[in-house]
């Protein structure tokens, strides 16, 4: 038994050394793995990422076609089609002689060019001049693919295919082209596309983040809707993985992901209103240039409409138009010139003054005898004064006040008049509205510098910022101006006293149409203040409505309802017996409005050479016409504010313009209760025309 | 069937855990190089299969396989002289093809060869009869030498290679005296000159009789893949190359692997499922899988010393060199130590019948360590 034992353990000893030495022998082959693995990746690790990186795949995207844009019933304003374009792209080897010589060649393939033209688009360095080539700066960089011509005919495509050898640098490709409807809708509020290089070179910060998601020469939205709604619009853009050696040459596609389509966007513009608000202001301006009346120079009209309940806007015009169509070649300095009083859209931020045709030296000078699209809104803040009035107990609603004709409020020369010297007798809080009485405002100005003193400012932009004047509205719109409060520096300068006296009268805030427009629908609604938004619903490829409309209120103003009855029947006598009364003769509903007739001195510099010193001088005063509004009074549908530079009187000018927009949308959509359902029949016909 | 209490305390509980680190690497490797399908989540059902084939093993007493070891030896001969006749596929008559999945019979005939080597000497040592001589010896080098021959003409090389590696761990723990390992290195060092002597002096006699010349190749383009002679075959072992030396110390990232993601690595979820791993997550990532290895390896050492008889230390002798020489071929071929075969990772390449067949053997080897006696060294 012991010896059974014994020899139990020594052979169990046995297998314990076998056991070890086996363990001994995986240690050995493990740490040869080890060593090698740290040999291939850490000593060796930098050459094979080297070869990694030279060999890696080529990602050829494939452009998303961009989503269209509809108005609020599905009539297309905007959308994207293919289109066989020619593209020119250099090579290293060539030179002028041989642009010149491509130029010359496809001057007679492609129909409608010219080889000044084509040497100018294929952006080489050079150009025509008088017939010589001259060397000019390039617009783009060097390896980008340049668009020659787009849509090109069956014939043109088989003979560049042809001659696909001696046309070297020169292909044909599909392109997505945006064409946008001729008949000119609301077109800087849609805005425009432009290459993303462009894009990019810009600044716009959100492109130069996401330098990896386009092309170079892919067009991307550059202002309006087609900016602020980019992610909507752009799809996703696919692309061609391929494996390539290290001289680029393709060994197999690896993979291919399809591009996606964008979202359609579906407005709440209504085309019919929205054309037939700009058709008016079109043939009613050279109409108003010709009353005389202080309104000789007004060329420029910024209107806003929008829906009092839930913020949607129905036309939005900033007029001269021009035709978006323009951008998709890229336009050449004598077609950007011709429109460039257009391109921005003044209903939300500064536009110029439209000073064709004159052009160069001229055209600068002639823009500073005349105001910009903000300015200043004049007795439109009026009903907000009164407010504030009546919020602060400076007043009350059934206060009983004697105009003095002129009011004096601080020094012997520190003196306010109503227009034209006019004395209006008793005056309530409504009636100081309806005859827009600047002596009573100026009282309120005084009444509350007298309160708040040094806060008085703060206080006032409290009751301004709740309103939307003086900040952004919201709307969803690249560059919105939060407009200008010239009040503050009145009040660096004299004080509370002329700050808040100057200012309760307009004199001291300038604003955007559709700051105005938001303010008016925020008075209609007793103080609910509404994001106004362009885009009613968003609607995949599919056809699924990917974002409904949803109304969005900013802010609430909290007053009691005999404050809110006051301003409303006291914007209701402006259009009944107040100061808007023509313009609003004869309308089947009752209408809240405000005029403003704001003044404004211009001041021009002695020279446009601003490396010298300038002197600027006095050159005139001017008034512009301004108008705030809403309807039917007892039910609000509808707010309008139009601006109307150099307009003159605001009741003649921006309250006609107004009121034609009250009509248009009572035609097609109706100020009742109830809307009109949509006819398809009352649609703009497709086939007309702005010339 | 026998199950006591004690058992679920003896259980190796940690090696259950390297498994299902082992999952982990699997999971990352297999959804790093495929792109399209869902490989790594069968992987994971698999793996669930797996495990349930491993609990039902430990159900048994190792040596009621014991007992069938050479039941269970003829059957596997026959599956795999039967594979011989069935229809070819990528080259090799090697898959049963069944339709749902395919089955690798020499996946399981490793393991039978293995419990039925084990019966044979462990019988041995019940006779107290050493494994000191030729004659006791040749039993051992028919039961690996049949299938590893019936393999290699499926053909299988790297397969009955492994055959190798589990008669050599097997012949150590055998206690085989180390003259013969001695003199089996010399007359491998001969069999070497001799051919090495033919190839230089009678290239037509070698490529006639000794080595295809594609078999050859295959060892010329192991040594240097980058001649531009073989810009074909060496292809796989380049694009390994770069994928794991691109990873670098630390890693492209899960899913980053820009070689391994974009086709680069060709069978990146079988058989080069180690260089996904190395391009994305790095030598210190790739290092610690080999860790991870070496630790399941060792818990299986063990088990063997704590085994009640030598019948389990024999098995798991076996299933060690069969493990070892798999991930040391696998991994090796992806770094150019060893030239490429087609072998799959244990546990970590995809594909159902190896990971089953492996579970299987774990199965074993947990049961072996559940019904061990007790500690020895009190």
């Amino acid at each position: 038994m012991y010896n059974q034992q014994e020899k139990e353990n020594s052979r169990l000893k046995q297998v314990f050394n076998r056991l070890n030495l086996l363990l001994l022998l995986v240690f050995l082959i493990f740490a040869l793995i080890i060593f090698r693995l740290a040999y291939v990746q850490v000593v060796k690790g930098e050459e094979y990422q080297a070869e990694a990186v030279s060999k890696s795949d080529k990602k050829v995207p494939i452009p998303a076609m961009r989503g269209n844009i509809y108005d609020r019933h599905g009539n297309l304003i905007v959308h994207s089609r293919g289109s066989f374009t020619a593209v020119f792209q250099e090579k290293e080897y060539m030179d002028k002689d041989y642009y010149i010589q491509l130029a010359t060649k496809l001057e007679k393939i492609l129909e409608g060019t010219t080889k000044e033209d084509l040497l100018k688009k294929m952006d080489v360095g050079y150009e025509y001049k008088n017939g010589n080539v001259v060397k000019s700066p390039r617009m783009t960089q060097k390896f980008l693919e340049k668009d020659l011509k787009h849509d090109l005919s069956q014939k043109e495509i088989a003979y560049l295919s042809e001659h696909r050898n001696e046309l070297d640098g020169v292909a044909v490709i599909t392109k997505p082209i945006r064409e946008y409807d001729p008949k000119q809708v609301a077109v800087q509020t849609i805005g425009y596309v432009r290459p993303f290089n462009v894009a990019d070179n810009q600044g716009i910060e959100y492109y130069r983040q996401r330098k990896d998601d386009y092309l170079p020469n892919q067009t991307v939205g550059y202002d309006g809707i087609e900016r602020s709604y980019e992610e909507e619009l752009r799809g996703e853009n696919g692309y061609r993985l391929y494996q390539v050696d290290a001289h680029q040459n393709i060994l197999k596609q690896i993979k291919e992901v399809p591009p996606k389509r964008g979202n359609n966007l579906y407005l709440t513009i209504d085309q019919r209103v929205q054309l037939e608000t700009r058709d008016f202001i079109k043939s009613f301006l050279p109409k108003l240039r010709a009353t005389g009346r202080n309104a000789s120079y007004a060329k420029t009209a910024y209107a806003v409409a929008m829906e009092v309940k839930t913020g949607k806007i129905v036309a939005m015009v900033s007029y001269p138009e021009y035709d978006p169509n323009i951008w998709t070649s890229g336009p050449d300095k004598e077609t950007y010139e011709q429109n460039k009083y257009s391109f921005t859209n003044g209903t939300i931020r500064s536009a110029p003054y439209d000073v064709r045709p004159k052009t160069g030296k001229a055209a600068e000078m002639e823009n500073y005898k005349h105001p910009a699209s903000i300015v200043p809104a004049g007795s439109v803040v009026k009903p907000l004064t009164v407010l504030m009035g009546l919020s602060e107990g400076l007043i009350t609603p059934y206060d009983y006040w004697a105009d003095p004709g002129a009011y004096h409020y601080g020094g012997a020369s520190d003196v306010v008049r109503n227009d034209s010297g006019h004395n209006y007798g008793m005056l309530t809080p409504r009636t100081a509205i309806q005859k827009s009485a600047n002596t009573y405002m100026a009282r309120i100005g005084k009444l509350m510098s007298e309160k708040h003193g040094k806060n008085s400012v703060t206080v006032y932009q409290k009751y301004y910022h709740a309103f939307g004047l003086g900040v952004k509205t919201g709307v969803d719109l690249p560059g919105e101006s939060a407009g200008n409060e010239d009040f503050l520096v009145m009040n660096k300068r004299y004080g509370p006293l002329a700050a808040m006296v100057q200012a309760s009268f307009g004199q001291q805030g300038r604003y955007t149409a559709m700051q105005l427009a938001q303010y008016v629908a925020t008075i209609a609604n007793k103080g609910v203040r509404l994001r106004p938004q362009l885009v009613d619903r968003i609607v995949d490829a599919k056809g699924n409505v990917v974002r409904p409309y949803k109304t969005e209120v900013l802010n609430v103003i909290k007053e009691s309802d005999i404050n809110w009855r006051t301003i409303h029947q006291g914007m209701a006598m402006v259009t009944q017996g107040g100061t808007a009364t023509s313009a609003f003769a004869g309308f089947p509903y009752r209408v809240a409005a405000k005029t403003g007739t704001s003044q404004q001195d211009i001041y021009v510099p002695d020279s446009t050479d601003f490396t010298k010193k300038v002197n600027w001088r006095k050159y005139k005063e001017i008034n512009n016409g301004v108008f705030v509004s809403f309807a039917p009074v007892e039910d609000p549908k509808l707010a309008v504010a139009v601006i109307v530079p150099e307009g003159g009187y605001g009741s003649q000018s921006a309250g006609r313009i107004a009121r034609a927009i009250y009509e248009a949308y009572d035609k097609y959509i109706g100020l009742g209760p109830t809307d009109k359902p949509y006819d398809p029949k009352t649609a703009v016909p497709k086939d007309k025309k702005t010339e | 069937m026998d199950f006591e209490k004690k058992y679920i305390r003896n259980l190796d509980w940690l090696l259950i855990l390297l498994l299902v680190c082992l999952g982990i690497f699997s999971f990352i490797g297999i959804s790093g190089a495929t792109t399209t399908a869902n490989y790594e989540w069968k992987q994971v059902v698999w793996y669930a299969i797996g495990f349930l084939i491993l609990a039902t093993v430990l159900l048994f007493d190792y040596h009621s396989f014991g007992n069938l070891a050479y039941v269970l030896y003829g059957i596997g001969l026959v599956l795999i002289i039967g594979v011989l006749f069935t229809p070819e596929k990528s080259g090799a008559h090697s898959w049963y093809q069944l339709g749902l999945f395919d089955f690798q019979p020499s996946e399981l005939m490793k393991i039978f060869t293995i419990l039925a080597v084990a019966k044979y000497i462990s019988k041995k040592d019940e006779q107290e009869e050493k494994i000191d001589n030729l004659k006791a010896m040749l039993p051992i080098f028919l039961l690996i030498g049949v299938p590893l021959l019936l393999i290699l003409i499926q053909p299988d090389l790297g397969t009955s290679l492994v055959f190798i590696g589990i008669l050599f761990c097997m012949l150590i723990v055998a206690g085989v005296p180390m003259r013969y390992f001695v003199m089996l290195g010399l007359l491998g060092a001969i069999f070497f000159a001799s051919i090495a002597y033919i190839f230089m002096f009678h290239k037509d006699f070698f490529f006639d009789h000794i080595m295809k010349p594609y078999q050859w190749k295959r060892i010329e383009v192991w040594l240097d893949p980058y001649d531009p002679k073989y810009k074909d075959d060496g292809y796989q072992l380049r694009q390994s190359l770069t994928a794991v030396g691109s990873g670098q110390l630390l890693g492209k990232g899960i899913n980053q692997g820009t070689q391994a993601r974009n086709g680069w690595v060709p069978v990146g979820e079988s058989d080069f499922v180690f260089t996904v791993i190395a391009e994305e997550l790095g030598f210190i990532g790739s290092s610690i899988l080999i860790f991870i290895y070496f630790f399941f390896i060792y818990r299986m050492l063990r088990i063997a010393m704590e085994a009640k008889d030598t019948f389990g230390m024999y098995v798991i002798a076996g299933v060690i060199g069969m493990y070892v020489f798999q991930i040391f071929e696998n991994i090796g071929m992806t770094i150019q130590l060893m030239p490429i075969t087609g072998l799959p990772l244990p546990f970590i390449s995809y594909g159902g019948s190896s990971l089953v067949t492996n579970f299987f053997v774990m199965g074993i080897v947990l049961s072996i360590g559940m019904r061990r006696k007790k500690l020895m060294f009190e």
